[in-house]
């Protein structure tokens, strides 16, 4: 017989079906965050998406933009530099810290980032551009004092910091390189800070603000921006794939779940065999063997979730169904070490085989059933596992009946074969019985008379034909003398 | 798909039915060769010399053949058929060493290494196609009766190798053509996949064989009592003639009172004798 009883079976199966219930709370939780993170990635490229739309919005009256034809693009930097700083911080999910709030439209700050004040400086030409900015310090003397800057086009200020790092402009003469050292030179020492604190650089290059390209600027950081997004969700995705550590975290709660109804069903176990471990009836041995017994759980139900884990995220299979291939792959095991060991023949490896997996199989579909029909988390895989067991052992009882049925109408059959087999061998007996009396006392010589007569006797028991039967002395004269 | 186990259980009983029932079956075959044998040499010995004897008095019966007539018929035919199947057994034994032995050829090539086992059982039991019994034939339609009897029988053991030959010699006819085939039907069993209705089929199968077994152990009595009488019967005769044959004279019209009614008994003796030889076991 199998190592596996009936009710460690039980056991196993209902533990598993816990762990898969402990896995699938723990798959639920990752899908959940996963879905939440999700949704509010795609909420924060919308915020992105309005502050790009905003500066759409600017732009569709130019008649209301400051400056003529050629100098509306100044406050088109500023627009595009809020708007486009805005919504990639809003993207990133982080706090948007560009503003017009509280700046006068033609006072000396055109824009805050951060709270500090900033000067946006879009002219063309290099020179000119450092100029605007030293004109515009002479006017607010100490407007750099309290970390105010300016921003110039990021392509004027790349330039610059090329020169002031020993290098060439392509397409510059000498002298008007020294000129735009000497103009960076004299920012520095009005304001007393180093000039890349001052000027810093814009998002966008000169060009991209003029008023017949600042639509394409926009379009372009639209894309890019929806492209990003795209990237950030498939981070979250990835970062919400199962992974081994959440297998090994799923290892630990079902270990824990293991061994905890190990514990239970042990003490329930020790309790009605009369030992109270709240009165302190232990001995040594009932700690060491329900310790062993907990142990035993806990490894069991780690490696049942941890399989769990793995099934059901990397399978795509539901946790009832995982939790029994698991159960069964455990019971399947069980009994192949059974087998080699001899303990159990290959027929009778067969047939538990399939008692296992179908008690497993059965078992699973009940707490697919249970946790569906009564929707409080757990108490319905729960009650769907116990009812599943209970099918599963009804099923397993209907084979020892049809066995017994079997078994009892054999027995009365040849108790009826025997009976009637008696009567026919008593007939046949009686009828033998009968003539063999006939023929002892037709042959016996010891009595001499009447030898004829007891012949006639036996031939007429034999059914031999009257008229041939030489019943007396003138029928044998007869015979003899014809 | 739980009721491997139910399945195995009724298969084994099956089994088990089956060779005792090939066990029972020798018993008969060998019960019933004992029997042929005793017919057989009475027929040829006792007989013959009753005959000789009352021929040999002054004043005999002109037309003694009367008397005896119908008992010859009877041995006739009995013989023919042995001869008959001796004949069959020795062809078919060649066509099988030639290497053309089909499933009946075996069954009845292993009929052939035991034609008198074949006949013992025949004239035991032996019932033609038709019901009657093959003893009431004669000549021809006797020998092809029997011959298809017995290759009905081989037909439906399918050639099973010596054992289900020696089996089959029971088996075939009176006590079972039904299960002939049990062996067959036990291995397409396994090839179904109801557990449950394949131990209910075996059960079937195997309450079938039991009954069987129930009527070949009736017939192992009835045979072997048949024996023991016939015995006695020839025993008493043989002592009844020689007694004849030494004390009363050789002219029948000298006889005594009672040396008439020892000739009386004898003559009735016979008559008996020819019912014994011709009793068929019901099985």
């Amino acid at each position: 017989m199998s190592s596996e009883t009936f009710q460690t079976r039980g056991r196993r199966l209902v533990q598993d079906q816990f762990a898969g219930v402990a896995v699938q709370a723990i798959n639920d939780t990752r899908v959940h965050d996963e879905i939440i993170k999700l949704a509010a990635q795609d909420r924060a490229f919308e915020i992105a998406a309005e502050q790009i739309d905003k500066v759409r919005e600017f732009l569709t009256n130019p008649q209301n933009i400051l400056g003529s034809a050629i100098t509306k693009h100044g406050e088109i930097a500023e627009q595009v530099e809020v708007g486009i700083r805005n919504a990639r911080q809003a993207l990133a999910q982080e706090n948007m810290t560009a503003t017009f709030e509280s700046v006068h439209r033609t006072g000396p700050l055109d824009y805050l980032i951060n709270g500090v004040g900033v000067q946006s400086k879009f002219v063309n030409g290099i020179p000119n551009n450092l100029h605007h900015v030293l004109n515009h310090l002479d006017r607010y003397e100490g407007f750099t004092a309290d970390g105010s800057h300016y921003i110039i086009p990021k392509d004027t200020h790349e330039a610059i910091q090329a020169l002031l790092n020993g290098g060439n402009i392509d397409g510059l003469k000498a002298s008007t390189e020294e000129n735009i050292k000497a103009l960076a030179k004299l920012i520095e020492e009005q304001t007393g800070k180093p000039f890349s604190e001052v000027v810093q650089p814009s998002i966008v290059n000169y060009p991209d603000v003029q008023v017949v390209k600042a639509p394409t600027t926009l379009d372009n950081e639209q894309r890019n921006l929806a492209d990003k997004n795209e990237k950030l969700k498939d981070e979250i995705v990835d970062a919400h794939k199962p992974s081994l550590q959440g297998a090994a975290q799923a290892g630990l709660v079902g270990g824990a779940v293991g061994g905890a109804l190990s514990l239970a069903t042990g003490l329930y176990a020790k309790y009605r065999a009369g030992k109270n471990v709240f009165k302190g009836d232990f001995s040594a041995a009932d700690w060491q063997e329900l310790g062993l017994d907990t142990a035993k759980g806990a490894a069991g139900g780690a490696v049942a979730a941890g399989s769990i884990y793995l099934m059901t995220n990397y399978a795509s299979m539901a946790a009832p169904f995982a939790s029994a291939v698991v159960s069964g792959v455990k019971g399947l095991s069980s009994l192949a070490a059974d087998y080699r060991n001899g303990h159990i023949s290959f027929d009778e490896f067969v047939d538990l085989g399939m008692i296992v997996c179908a008690e497993s199989a059965i078992v699973s579909v009940f707490t697919l059933v249970g946790q569906t029909w009564i929707p409080i988390p757990v108490l319905g895989a729960v009650i769907g596992s116990l009812a599943g067991k209970m099918v599963a052992e009804f099923c397993t009882e209907q084979k020892d009946k049809i066995t017994q049925r079997l078994r009892d109408n054999m027995a009365s059959f040849k108790a009826t074969l025997d009976c009637k087999l008696l009567e026919v061998l008593e007939t046949i007996t009686d009828e033998f019985d009968r003539l063999n009396n006939l023929t002892i006392i037709a042959f016996d010589s010891r009595l001499n008379s009447n030898l004829r007569d007891r012949s006639v006797d036996l031939a007429m028991a034999y059914g031999v034909e009257a008229d041939k039967i030489i019943a007396n002395e003138t029928a044998l004269d007869k015979f003899m003398l014809a | 798909m739980f009721n491997g186990a139910i399945k195995e259980e009724a298969i084994m009983a099956l089994k088990t039915a089956q060779a005792s029932h090939e066990t029972e079956a020798k018993v008969v075959g060998e019960a019933s060769a004992r029997l042929f044998d005793l017919r057989k040499s009475s027929s040829e010995q006792i007989i013959p010399q009753i005959e000789g004897y009352v021929n040999s008095l002054a004043n005999s019966p002109k037309d003694l053949n009367k008397t005896f007539s119908e008992y010859r018929a009877d041995f006739k035919t009995f013989n023919e058929i042995v001869a008959a199947i001796e004949e069959e057994a020795a062809k078919i034994n060649t066509r099988a060493g030639a290497g053309g032995a089909t499933g009946v050829a075996a069954g009845l090539g292993v009929a052939a290494f035991a034609p008198s086992a074949a006949m013992a059982i025949a004239t035991t039991f032996g019932v033609a196609s038709t019901g009657t019994g093959i003893s009431t034939l004669s000549g021809v339609a006797a020998t092809n009766a029997a011959l298809a009897w017995l290759g009905g029988g081989a037909l439906a053991t399918g050639g099973g190798g010596m054992a289900a030959g020696e089996a089959f010699l029971a088996l075939a006819g009176p006590v079972g053509w039904a299960i002939g085939g049990a062996a067959l039907v036990a291995a397409g069993m396994f090839a179904r996949s109801r557990n449950q209705a394949i131990a209910e089929d075996a059960a079937a199968e195997t309450k079938k064989i039991q009954t069987h077994i129930a009527a070949l152990s009736a017939a192992t009595l009835e045979v072997n009592r048949l024996f023991n009488l016939t015995e006695r019967h020839v025993n008493g005769l043989t002592i009844l003639l020689t007694q004849l044959k030494e004390q009363a004279p050789r002219n029948y019209l000298e006889f005594s009172i009672v040396q008439k009614e020892w000739l009386s008994a004898l003559i009735n003796h016979v008559h008996s004798l020819s019912e014994l030889l011709n009793k068929k076991v019901q099985a």
